[in-house]
């Protein structure tokens, strides 16, 4: 029972880190991008949340992993 | 102690049952979903004045509105094409996600007590009113319907389905199929062609992939977000889920146009032939190389004009 525990903390723990990284990656430039060119902002806007859910995928499968591990036995 | 952590499980509780069919609660919010969007959309659309007002005015602002989302993506003969399914997707998605914050929802339910005699009695009961031991019992009568991953799989396969139905009918099948078994490249460029062949069967794979990936996506944000209401509920009762509410309320929508917008993009991608794109690139190159031999480069053109 304990190393399921652990084996379920350490998937999500870990899976988060890269998208954590990829999200504030992909928002700072978008910010940078609205400052150079505020016209721009809802095609920058649309574009970056497509790229975010990409992203933020990567996560879930992550999460849905930890979940498989702890209630499916 | 008070109150029990909230029972977590993926595949949803059934019900009742309809003469051997198990109707869970996830399926009776999927018809609670299918019910609302049909009379919102059918009450905008029973009049049909040619100067809209009223709820007729707000439907017509919504459909142009996707509909030139759409077209801006897609082109305007693809996009007519397309419009009904992606906006099919994205507010049926979105009801079913909003469903997901109005209270009573996965609380209002019933308790099962299995007792000695294997006899189960069971009782409804509001969620918030329950304490002690009994109180993780409970099976909702509504669970939102794309926490269950049946429900968001469906939906996955439907997009899918529809984006190789979709290659097969604009592009017809043979130009379709050489998008996957690339072997007449083979013939074209000889053994380098085996590169190519490599990479069909690669975009093969990756359309498996998508499956999945809008199929977990999906169920992973909207299973999560209602775990996260649970559990915050339990941890600090009514204040907190404030906050959290409207943070739900954010992410539905934003899954819903993500799931509608992406089954748009590879509707589009998938109808789109890879042969032409490559021509029109060396068309577009000869004609520039030919305007800039004769002396007028775009530039020289527009001062022309000035």
């Amino acid at each position: 029972m304990s190393t399921t525990l652990l084996a379920a903390g350490l998937a999500i723990g870990l899976g988060a880190i890269g998208p954590g990284i990829g999200i504030g990656i992909l928002a700072s430039r978008a910010m940078e991008a609205i400052g150079r060119n505020p016209e721009a902002t809802p095609t920058i806007q649309t574009n970056m949340i497509l790229g975010i859910v990409f992203v933020e995928a990567i996560a879930i499968y992550a999460l849905v992993v930890a979940l498989l591990i702890m209630f499916v036995q | 102690m008070l109150w029990k952590l909230p029972n977590i499980e993926i595949a949803p509780d059934n019900l009742f049952h309809i003469g051997g069919f198990q109707v869970s609660n996830t399926l009776l919010d999927t018809w609670t979903a299918i019910i609302i969007l049909v009379v919102l959309l059918a009450l905008g659309t029973r009049r049909r004045d040619l100067i809209p007002s009223g709820w007729q005015n707000a439907i017509e602002w919504l459909v142009e509105a996707f509909q030139n989302l759409v077209e801006s993506v897609a082109g305007k003969e693809k996009g007519k094409k397309f419009f009904p399914i992606v906006f099919t997707f994205f507010f049926f998605i979105l009801i079913a996600n909003l469903i997901d914050v109005i209270p009573g929802v996965d609380t209002i339910g019933t308790i099962s007590n299995d007792t000695q005699g294997g006899a189960v009695t069971q009782q409804p009961v509001l969620g918030f009113l329950l304490f002690g031991a009994d109180s993780n019992k409970i099976i909702p009568w509504l669970r939102p319907a794309t926490t269950d991953l049946n429900m968001t799989l469906a939906l996955a396969v439907v997009a899918m389905v529809l984006v190789q139905y979709f290659g097969f009918a604009m592009l017809g099948p043979k130009e379709h199929l050489s998008k996957y078994l690339r072997f007449g490249e083979i013939v074209r460029k000889g053994p380098m062609g085996l590169i190519d062949v490599f990479v069909g069967i690669l975009e093969f794979i990756g359309e498996l992939a998508r499956l999945i990936s809008f199929a977990f996506r999906l169920f992973g944000n909207i299973f999560a977000g209602s775990v996260l209401l649970a559990v915050f509920a339990y941890l600090i009762p009514v204040v907190i889920n404030i906050a959290f509410i409207p943070f739900e309320i954010f992410v539905g929508a934003i899954q819903a146009f993500v799931f509608a917008f992406l089954s748009l993009l590879f509707m589009t991608i998938g109808t789109t032939s890879h042969q032409h794109s490559e021509d029109d690139v060396h068309e577009g190159i000869k004609e520039y190389e030919e305007a800039r031999n004769e002396g007028k480069t775009p530039t020289n053109l527009s001062s022309a004009n000035v």
